[in-house]
């Protein structure tokens, strides 16, 4: 029970259940089929993204350029395959679409492995290179006609949900299943491979992970092409999301997605996050940002909200990683008498 | 030892070749682009209307400088500028009557000036309370409270612009003294010349450098990091506060969204300008000269219609790169170097012996 306590999964799911009931008591729209749907589609791209996020954080590296690298993938796969009037298989142009991300995504990484510098500093740099050359040298615009595959997909659901009272439909896009398997390939990888077991070494002290023998370089480059693939990912889910490509759609989406990660425990200082958590903190802000407009509140205070959640969910995770800082400081620095409390604390 | 000899390099470091570098730096940009376009880019006008652009990110690099220096960064500096700019012109809108004398302009300029640095003061302190008192990393904190003021201010306009703003503010704002001095070169000298006092002769500044380059060392010997830190943060939401009015003066209205760029920039300037990102190090006058390098370069790419602002994108994004990896290899180099001395020396005094 007491460790239950401890966990940020309980408290984003509490908090997730007390918003329901605010939410479903105030207007009574929550649990209609559509709504669930429409929160479930919403999750599709936050959650890749997020998933990305968790694992740089795990191993004490932050990016901002992962909306840079899916936006500027996503807008030269579809752009090429719009062009070249592509109408082979589209999970073609998904691959393409991920292995660009994986090259840009690893320029990152070897700058951080290489410079040892706050990878904000690093990311923030490329990140205003990346959009750089999608703005300046490929000139982006918006395509609203895409090849054939993208616009065929995006018009594949699993099933459409329809609210019987007020007959909106809301459909649920097949690339759910997207989501759900990089769900489970990033949760197979953390818990029962090597590599993601070494990514929790390496975020958790860098130098006894080297001495016990892991590749640090390696797992450095490693965490930054696996966000810059799910990016890739990512960015072509969007466009097929929304039915279009636009180049700027995802300014901005760093925070969010950071956010999301670390209100589901992922620790900033590196060494500690799960699937499961950040999944919950995807869960959570999306369930704020889409049901403000069922609380009555409007859309202009969306950015207020969300930023009150981020530093909340930040600060809760914060301040506890503090607390047992100082409470592990004090057992060192404390004499005989209080060691005995302090290791208490420390059991605790 | 070898992290002891790289501070020891690095003030060395500070102390000659860094200023002079930027020096050459930018006396070469200078003249490159004096060369290509001397018609336009050698012109008293165009060398004005440049001064009277820099001031505005000039004063918020120097806010980025002071986060930095703590060992932390600052990316709540355009929201802040943004948000308490915002609240000012408000209330200058809201309470300036019409027809105004000389003297009422005065007074409500200074008021307009005392409420904005006092919200700007206000954002300092809750960024720099998530900082010390709840433990965010500074750049989230600084991240999620930037989006929170910012927020903020999206609440207050609406999600659009403020105008109607009085003509004599951005008269002000704008004005140009004896025909070469404009108004915002002097609000950022009295900024710099404030920083510069505060950072090398009062035991703040001494303190700040402390906290930078080793927070534990600092703590042990008695120096209180959690009031160091507000202090900074405070000063760096004061400064913002400032440069956020000097952009409303220039564009004659506010929004919440104006100069998102400069967050950027002011990262390039302070790097450049031979701030240590890690904390710990950096001196106004190299700032200042990052700044001037900065915007004779943003000019000058200015007169080229061919060159899109997008492409500013990319040089500030790789300037950025390149600064880092020459600090890195020549400081690789000298500590190398200098080990290699030591170790010459060592081999001789046995020797000897």
């Amino acid at each position: 029970m007491k460790k239950l306590l401890k966990r940020n999964e309980f408290y984003v799911s509490v908090v997730i259940v007390l918003l329901i009931i605010l939410i479903q008591g105030k207007s009574g729209q929550f649990f209609t089929s559509n709504n669930l749907v429409d929160l479930a589609r919403s999750c599709i791209l936050p959650g890749i993204l997020t998933l990305g996020i968790t694992i740089e954080i795990i191993a004490h590296s932050i990016d901002v350029s992962f909306p840079a690298i899916a936006m500027i993938t996503m807008y030269s796969v579809t752009e090429v395959a719009t062009s070249a009037g592509y109408t082979g298989p589209v999970w073609i142009l998904f691959l393409a679409a991920a292995l660009m991300g994986t090259v840009l995504g690893s320029i990152n990484g070897v700058l951080a492995a290489w410079l040892k510098l706050p990878t904000l500093i690093i990311t923030l740099a490329t990140s205003s290179i990346y959009m750089g050359i999608m703005q300046g040298v490929l000139k982006c615009r918006v395509i609203a006609v895409m090849a054939d595959p993208l616009e065929r997909l995006s018009e594949t659901y699993l099933f459409v949900a329809q609210n019987k009272e007020s007959g909106l439909t809301s459909p649920l896009p097949v690339l759910f299943l997207l989501l759900i398997a990089v769900i489970i390939v990033v949760g197979v990888m953390l818990k029962y491979t090597m590599l993601g077991r070494s990514i929790y070494a390496f975020g958790g002290d860098p130098v006894s992970a080297q001495r016990a023998g892991f590749n640090t370089v390696f797992i450095q480059i490693f965490v930054f092409a696996f966000m810059g693939c799910l990016a890739g990912l990512g960015g072509m889910t969007r466009t097929v999301l929304t039915g279009s490509c636009q180049p700027t759609t995802l300014d901005g989406y760093e925070m969010t997605c950071i956010a999301a990660a670390v209100l589901g425990g992922t620790r900033l200082s590196g060494g500690v996050g799960t699937v499961k958590g950040s999944l919950l903190g995807v869960l959570l802000m999306m369930i704020v940002s889409n049901n403000l407009i069922l609380l009555g509140i409007p859309t202009y205070w969306s950015k207020f909200v969300t930023g009150v959640f981020i530093i909340l969910g930040i600060g809760i995770s914060s301040y506890q990683a503090l607390r047992a800082q100082r409470v592990l400081s004090a057992s060192v620095l404390e004499t005989a008498p209080a060691e005995k409390d302090a290791k208490e604390a420390v059991r605790k | 030892m070898k992290t002891k000899l790289t501070e020891g390099l690095k003030t060395r470091r500070m102390k000659d070749g860094d200023m002079l570098r930027l020096l050459v730096i930018f006396a070469v940009s200078f003249l490159v682009m004096t060369i290509l376009e001397p018609n336009i880019f050698f012109t008293k006008k165009y060398i004005v209307s440049m001064a009277s652009l820099f001031p505005e990110y000039g004063i918020l690099s120097l806010a980025m400088m002071l986060a930095m220096i703590s060992g932390g960064i600052d990316l709540s500096i355009v929201a802040t500028a943004n948000f308490s700019g915002i609240i000012a012109i408000k209330f200058l809108i809201r309470f300036y009557p019409e027809g105004a004398s000389a003297l009422t302009n005065a007074l409500f300029l200074l008021a307009v000036l005392v409420i904005a640095i006092c919200v700007g003061a206000l954002c300092g302190m809750l960024i720099s309370f998530l900082i010390a008192k709840i433990g965010i990393p500074p750049m989230l904190a600084t991240l999620g409270g930037a989006d929170l003021i910012m927020g903020a201010s999206l609440v207050l306009t609406k999600g659009s612009s403020v105008n109607g703003i009085p003509a004599f503010f951005a008269e002000v704002g704008t004005k140009t003294l004896f025909g070469f001095l404009p108004v915002p070169v002097i609000v950022f000298a009295v900024c710099a010349l404030i920083v510069s006092f505060l950072l090398n002769r009062t035991s703040f500044g001494m303190k700040l450098k402390m906290m930078g380059s080793n927070p534990t060392a600092s703590r042990f010997s008695g120096i209180n990091n959690g009031k160091i830190t507000f202090n900074a943060y405070v000063l760096g939401g004061m400064l913002s506060a400032v440069a956020g009015l000097l952009m409303i003066s220039r564009a004659n209205s506010a929004r919440a969204d104006y100069g998102k760029s400069y967050v950027m920039q002011t990262i390039i300037i302070c790097v450049l300008g031979g701030t240590n990102p890690n904390g710990g190090f950096g001196k106004v006058s190299g700032v200042t000269v990052a700044i001037l390098i900065l915007q004779v370069l943003s000019s000058g790419f200015n007169m080229f219609p061919q060159i899109s602002n997008f492409y500013r994108n990319i040089i500030w994004g790789a300037v950025l790169i390149l600064v880092v990896i020459y600090n890195h290899l020549s400081e690789k180099y000298r500590v190398k170097k200098m080990a290699q001395a030591m170790e010459k020396k060592k081999s001789e005094s046995a020797l000897q012996k």
